[in-house]
């Protein structure tokens, strides 16, 4: 599974952006519209879409989306 | 308890009259020679310090930590409170000395306010550093902020701040255990003249704070709970943060003053986890809630419960300016099915220069709405008890036939002003009558509020000031300097507020442009921590000055609407 390419997929959507480059070294303050609200939301639609359910503490932690995108592996593997 | 002999220590002094000392081995003596032994009747607290002794064992508040809701009750609250205001009378802070606490939501935070007030200082609350945030410009402000209001002790936790950051003496709450002494029966000091400071939001250090006396809060707390009918077990329930008045007033001060119970968690864990706070309302059976406008949708938008009883509920309130029907039908719609009531939906305007409410609706229906230009107003109520509300025009005159116009405000719970910021005081505050800055229309005695009429933005509840987002932006290379205008805009898809941008560049590629627009993205959410959410280079001479060299906001809305898709 290509997770980052997903994680992009679900970003996009949720900030409705149409086409935004995101990497791994992209943060919040890099995207439009990517506010605590809508952080909410895309975390609600990884989990949705990963099966997974974040740890608040160690979710909010993520320096970029490269970390998230870790963090989801982290969870997929102990399923 | 008489002295016999001197006591050597601390002397404390007020208006040159000698009032407590300090001994050397930390205990408080009146000048007459007592030892001390209370807080004074005239203190806001003094409800709480009283239930404390007749009813220790009572419910104070709850607080989710860890997924669990950990219950105090009054004597525990109180104590903590009293280790905090000895550790700051040990530590020889002056009399009225304004003491910033910085700290999550917990029972420190909730102790540490109650502790700085009953020491004869005076509380405020700062949210913690935000990580979107560029840590040496946060640190910048809030020095900026704490060297005009001569801060020389801040109350924070080591996972917050560390000691090499701005402030003379951090009480660290961590340090608790070891560093009490023993200050027994005292007296503490009573400031009078200001209780706390509520400060409005800000990205610079031109954060204003709102004093409010003891009279006013007390006053303010017994007024608004005869007017939203709040009684004797009923449950407070709140997600808000309490460096907001929203927060502070209705779901900390109001019920540690009228002795009612309130269970709370952290906003942030509330913006993930929306329904862990329905989960909340329904195993206390709270009766009272308060939301921003925004937080009615993110509900909806996030909730995914279908094991919770919302039947408790006797209010539920949108302070929000201005309130809007959509989000409220919204909510309605999705959780009556739980036993929401629709009389319990309610609004308010409310302000941190009144206290806390100006007006609330009474009603027992679902909110009543008036249509201007197409748009549905949601009425915000009549005015409380002892307010007065008046719509003025532009002159100062008031206006006829329902008009809109700007909101003007009166009353007892009307504060003295802004500490330290005598102009600006002067300003709003003409003849105990405060100019809001609002704009809305008054129809039958209810008062609808249609928006702003200054460089206010409100995005999602959080008052910003239009110039301090255009000054960074203008400071960035490669943007023309005064040449931007912000705005707020209204996502239909979000149903929130978001925050746009127009700016002038001397840029000529579009690559280049692409990089200014991540450059003033990044910029603005790590000074500000508000992300933007509209973003447009436009041509040079595009952006509206007046004559004068002001920013035209009335005119660069209208040609914004006029050339860009926009949700307004």
């Amino acid at each position: 599974m290509n997770y980052m390419a997903s994680v992009a997929a679900i970003i996009i959507d949720v900030l409705d952006l149409g086409s935004f480059n995101i990497d791994e070294n992209t943060t919040a303050g890099d995207v439009p519209g990517w506010n605590s609200l809508s952080h909410a939301n895309i975390l609600m639609a990884i989990e949705d879409y990963f099966q997974i359910e974040f740890d608040l503490s160690e979710v909010l932690s993520a320096e970029n989306v490269g970390e998230l995108v870790g963090m989801i592996k982290v969870q997929r593997d102990l399923k | 308890m008489s002295v016999s002999g001197s006591v050597k220590g601390v002397l404390v002094a007020i208006d040159a009259q000698i009032v407590f000392i300090i001994s050397e081995v930390g205990e408080i003596w009146s000048a007459s020679g007592f030892l001390m032994s209370t807080i004074s009747q005239e203190h806001f607290l003094y409800p709480f310090a009283e239930r404390s002794i007749s009813n220790p064992n009572g419910k104070c508040c709850a607080i989710l930590e860890r997924g669990n809701l950990v219950e105090y009750s009054n004597l525990e609250m109180y104590n903590l409170a009293i280790e905090y205001a000895k550790r700051i009378l040990s530590i020889k802070t002056n009399f009225g000395e304004v003491i910033p606490i910085i700290l999550t939501t917990g029972i420190d935070l909730y102790a540490a306010f109650i502790g700085v007030s009953i020491a004869g200082c005076v509380p405020t609350i700062f949210p913690p550093y935000n990580k979107k945030q560029d840590i040496n410009i946060y640190k910048k402000s809030m020095s900026e902020l704490f060297k005009r209001i001569s801060v020389r002790n801040i109350i924070s936790s080591r996972s917050i701040l560390n000691s090499e950051m701005y402030y003379e003496n951090i009480i660290f709450k961590e340090d608790f255990a070891s560093n009490c002494i023993g200050l027994n029966d005292i007296i503490y000091p009573f400031y009078k003249k200001i209780a706390f400071l509520q400060h409005s939001s800000g990205t610079t250090g031109s954060k204003k704070g709102v004093m409010i006396s003891h009279d006013n809060i007390l006053r303010h707390a017994n007024t608004y709970a005869d007017c939203i009918g709040l009684v004797d077990g009923d449950v407070i329930a709140s997600w808000l943060p309490i460096y907001h008045d929203m927060g502070l007033i209705t779901s900390f001060l109001m019920p540690i003053i009228k002795g009612n119970r309130f269970v709370t968690m952290d906003p942030v864990e509330w913006s993930m986890r929306p329904d862990r706070f329905l989960q909340i309302v329904t195993s206390t059976k709270a009766a009272f809630a308060w939301f921003p406008d925004f937080a009615f949708n993110h509900t909806v938008s996030m909730s995914r419960a279908t094991d919770i009883d919302l039947s408790s509920i006797k209010k539920i309130i949108n302070c929000s300016e201005p309130c809007r029907k959509s989000s409220i039908d919204k909510f309605y719609q999705r959780f009556s099915q739980f036993g929401l009531s629709n009389d319990a939906l309610h609004a308010s305007y409310a302000m941190a220069e009144n206290v806390f409410c100006v007006t609330q609706t009474k009603r027992s229906t679902y909110p009543v709405c008036d249509y201007s230009d197409d748009v549905a107003y949601v009425s915000s109520g009549r005015p409380m008890d002892g307010v007065g509300v008046y719509i003025k025009d532009e002159f100062g005159d008031f206006v006829e036939n329902s008009d809109v116009g700007e909101i003007w405000i009166s009353g007892l719970s009307l504060t003295d002003g802004y500490y330290l910021m005598p102009e600006l005081t002067k300003e709003r505050f003409i003849e105990d009558v405060y100019r809001t800055g609002d704009l809305g229309f008054m129809r039958d005695g209810e008062l609808y509020v249609v928006g702003r009429n200054d460089d206010v933005l409100n995005i999602n509840g959080k008052k910003i000031v239009a110039h301090d987002i255009e000054n960074i932006i203008s400071n960035i290379e490669g943007v023309i300097s005064g040449r931007c205008f912000a705005f707020s805009v209204y996502e239909i898809s979000r149903s929130r507020n978001g925050l746009g941008i127009l700016f002038e560049h001397n840029l000529e590629t579009d690559l280049e442009i692409e990089n200014l627009k991540k450059l003033i993205l990044k910029n603005v959410a790590s000074i500000s921590n508000i992300a933007i959410s509209e973003l447009y280079a436009v041509e040079r001479g595009f952006i509206v000055k007046s004559t004068s060299g002001k920013i035209s906001r009335k005119l660069n809305i209208e040609k914004m609407l006029s050339h860009f898709h926009s949700g307004f």
